[in-house]
């Protein structure tokens, strides 16, 4: 057990560390909410993660997501698995710097419990949603978390095993920018989802 | 036929003519490659909507994706 690890125990009984450690978590997506859920599940305790991602980081990603000006031009999904492991280098992370579609994935997230869609395009989302939602026991995805006037609230609605997390309005290809603080509050959510499952309180 | 009522994302509705679940979402959803659609407690994959038929009773979830992520 390392620093972090030990650090963890302050809050958790052993068991339920052990409980969360156990939990194979795939990420669709290291944008503004794959970055940040990671980031929220390590810090957690859980350390068996695998993530897709196809992009670079721009100066743009930097208002919401978890990268830092000398990351610009890195791939996000191995940039993202060494912070990860800044917070704990026991942590097992696979990357693939890939874009996710529906062909390419025969070995793409196999036996993981928990699934997280953090992608950007809606029709992507969709069959994200739609191929892994008999794949894995829980699959939890983020829609709706952009706009500067937040008078929509970032709510969870549950589907069968499927937790949809966000206003379910807010589109970013309709003008509504991503802001770090809705972004982030919808991340975080998806994160207790998580963890909470882990745990047995949901 | 008598008409059929259904219930889609909480709110009732009436329809004069059988359905399937495809003609439900283009009806109701203004880009059906954003939509996913639950049926009676199960998860029905696009590829099935238009063999799957909507009957009395039946209850809809529909949800639609926006973007950002």
């Amino acid at each position: 057990m390392n620093q972090f690890e030990e650090g963890l125990l302050k809050y958790l009984s052993e068991d339920q560390l052990k409980k969360i450690q156990s939990v194979k978590i795939g990420i669709g997506g290291a944008g503004g909410l794959g970055s940040n859920v990671a980031l929220i599940l390590v810090r957690s305790g859980f350390k068996d993660l695998e993530i897709i991602d196809f992009d670079n980081i721009e100066a743009s990603n930097l208002n919401r997501q978890n990268y830092y000006l000398d990351d610009i031009g890195k791939p996000k999904a191995e940039t993202l698995k060494n912070y990860l492991m800044d917070i704990n280098p026991d942590a097992k992370i696979i990357t693939h710097h890939k874009k996710w579609d529906k062909i390419s994935l025969e070995n793409i997230f196999k036996n993981r419990h928990v699934i997280i869609e953090a992608f950007d395009h809606p029709s992507q989302k969709k069959d994200f949603v739609e191929y892994y939602q008999d794949k894995a026991d829980i699959l939890i995805s983020g829609n709706g978390m952009a706009g500067l006037d937040s008078k929509q609230d970032i709510t969870t609605k549950r589907i069968n095993n499927i937790f949809i997390v966000g206003d379910n309005v807010t589109d970013t290809q309709k003008g509504h920018p991503p802001m770090a603080p809705r972004v982030i509050s919808c991340a975080a959510k998806m994160a207790e989802i998580a963890l909470d499952l882990s745990l047995g309180f949901l | 036929m008598l008409s059929m009522k259904i219930t889609v994302n909480g709110q009732e509705k009436v329809f004069e003519s059988s359905l399937s679940l495809e003609n439900l979402i283009e009806n109701l959803s203004q880009n059906k490659d954003h939509v996913i659609a639950e049926l009676n407690g199960n998860i029905i994959k696009s590829s099935k909507w238009l063999s799957t038929a909507i009957s009395d009773g039946d209850a809809i979830e529909l949800v639609t994706f926006v973007g950002g992520g």
